[in-house]
């Protein structure tokens, strides 16, 4: 199987490091973003199998950026799955009106957050 | 009925026409009576019964009237009219009433009086200014007491208008609090797990043993797990301190200071950060705020907050300056102004708001709570001061909090004479002495 290409958004560095940390075991290389316009500009150089996106980046709110993927063509089936402290009623709800494939909220747990990553790039090969 | 003619009204010749009239009056009240309740229109705007009442009274008033002294008359006749009003009967109603009455009394003085065309027309006088002056008095009293009636009214309904709108705002206000408490919480949830997520992250792999005790990467967790700790005691402080101000609980214990000493020591605290990215931090102090009477430790708190700021937002080679001056007699400002990146002006209104962070890149890491503005406008705005920011982007900003407490002892402001600027200063320094203690 190859390796699959991963891309975490975060603007917070240690959740990026951590994050990245994790999934090194995993069969993907990692790719990480700051912000939505780099995500962006990461996301049209390179094909991308998996976006864990927070919701609070410091230009666009992770909701706005997924409805932009998935108003475009090339990225309309990416699989994006929201990693975010909004834990509160209705945050779930509205974040997979905007598009999102899964929810995860923060804290991580560490061995459920790696064994949906691998299910989810499981589900890639097959879309 | 024993007659007691007023003179006034009634003339020495009428007196034998009139005594005949009320007695005529008298032994007719039923008939006449009868006979304006028939002839009254189906249509007229008010009830029966007051209409019944109407002609009822108005005979009565006329009976009395004609038997001697007025003035009791006038004054029930006043009451009817408030009554009339009071019970919505309109006024061409009343005066109907009265005119049928009047016709009626006339046709019984032409009925009597056929003959002598002299007394009748004495009669007749004197019934004619009897009834206008009933008339007249009825109608005034009605158009005032209708008038009274609607003012009333309408004093009424302006307050219930102004108790619905007071009402009505105040339930908005009640709403929009409530809204900016979910908020608030909202964004505290999100806050406390963002740094609880390194620290939970992090200390799961190092309790898993899956980094090697020796590896240099254990210690590295180890000082991430510090860091988004030490994050999340300040988010915890900061937090606490607002809900304390809030609930008017923080208590601040003013005492009379050096202000140059306490910016000194807060400047000392941040200046090894400043020299780290060449900055260059200094401070003015004007001489008319040498001594402030305030809460050291809140003024502390609130000028390391603006500093630090300062710092995070000026680059490299940059300049901070603190500066402090006398307001007025009884307050003094303290500035913080910067060459950092400024602030647009859509953006100022969004500071001292409770975690609205500005995402303002400028190469390095946020590291605030979101919080410290925030708390530092409650916390000066608690004791009775205020704060506010001019900015100007890429030329840099000047966060300013002016505060009461200026100690008398400061030099005054007024201009230097001659011979006061050449007294050496500090000469005619007053201490003051126990002042609090």
């Amino acid at each position: 199987m190859s390796r699959k290409r991963v891309l975490v958004v975060d603007d917070n560095d240690l959740n990026l490091k951590l994050m990245t940390y994790l999934l090194a075991t995993e069969n993907c290389d990692v790719f990480t973003a700051p912000d939505a316009l780099r995500a962006q500009v990461a996301l049209r150089e390179h094909k991308t199998d998996l976006v864990l996106l927070d919701l609070q980046l410091p230009d666009m709110d992770g909701l706005s950026l997924t409805r932009l993927l998935r108003a475009d063509p090339r990225t309309a089936d990416l699989l994006i799955v929201a990693v975010t402290a909004y834990a509160m009623k209705g945050d779930e709800e509205r974040a997979r009106a905007a598009g999102v494939d899964d929810y995860v909220t923060k804290p991580i747990a560490k061995d459920a957050f790696r064994s949906k990553v691998g299910e989810l790039l499981l589900r890639s090969g097959t879309r | 009925m024993p007659l007691a003619i007023d003179l006034d009204w009634f003339t020495r010749d009428e007196m034998p026409a009139l005594s005949w009239l009320l007695g005529a009056c008298e032994a007719h009240r039923d008939e006449i009576f009868a006979d304006a309740l028939l002839r009254f229109p189906s249509s007229a705007s008010w009830n029966s019964e007051f209409r019944e009442r109407t002609v009822v009274s108005l005979w009565d008033e006329l009976l009395c009237s004609m038997s001697g002294d007025v003035r009791p008359v006038v004054e029930r006749l006043s009451a009817y009219g408030a009554g009339a009003a009071c019970a919505g009967v309109e006024l061409r109603g009343l005066s109907d009433a009265a005119e049928l009455v009047r016709h009626r009394v006339v046709q019984l003085l032409i009925g009597c009086y056929a003959h002598d065309h002299e007394r009748l027309a004495g009669a007749l006088n004197a019934m004619q200014r009897l009834f206008d002056r009933a008339l007249s008095v009825i109608t005034r009293e009605y158009l005032l007491y209708r008038e009274a009636l609607m003012e009333e009214q309408r004093r009424k309904e302006d307050s219930e208008r102004r108790r619905t709108q007071a009402l009505e705002a105040e339930n908005r206000r009640i709403q929009e609090a409530s809204r900016l408490k979910s908020e608030f919480l909202a964004n505290m949830s999100h806050e406390l797990r963002t740094p609880l997520n390194s620290i939970i992250g992090f200390a799961d792999l190092l309790h898993d043993g899956e980094i090697d005790l020796d590896s240099p990467q254990h210690n590295e967790f180890l000082g991430d797990i510090l860091k988004s700790s030490r994050h999340l005691l300040k988010l915890i402080n900061d937090v606490l301190d607002l809900a304390k101000v809030e609930a008017g609980k923080m208590e601040f214990r003013p005492e009379t200071i050096a202000l140059p000493e306490l910016i000194g020591e807060v400047t000392d605290v941040l200046s090894s950060l400043a020299r780290s990215r060449h900055i260059e931090l200094c401070y003015e102090v004007s001489d008319d705020v040498q001594e402030v009477t305030v809460d050291p430790a809140r003024l502390s708190q609130v000028l390391y907050n603006y500093l630090s700021n300062a710092l995070k937002f000026t680059p490299t080679g940059g300049r901070v300056v603190v500066r402090a001056f006398a307001v007025d007699a009884s307050c003094f400002r303290l500035e913080v102004e910067d060459s950092g990146i400024g602030i647009s002006p859509e953006n100022v209104a969004r500071l001292f708001v409770e975690f609205e962070q500005l995402h303002l890149t400028c190469g390095e890491q946020q590291t605030g709570t979101g919080l410290g503005l925030a708390l530092t406008k409650r916390i000066v705005e608690a004791q009775g001061g205020s704060v506010g920011v001019s900015s100007e982007l890429a030329r840099g900003s000047v966060f300013w909090v002016q505060l009461p407490g200026l100690a008398q002892t400061n030099s005054k402001l007024r201009p230097q004479s001659y011979f006061e600027a050449l007294r050496p200063t500090g000469t005619f320094e007053i201490r003051r002495t126990g002042s609090g203690a």
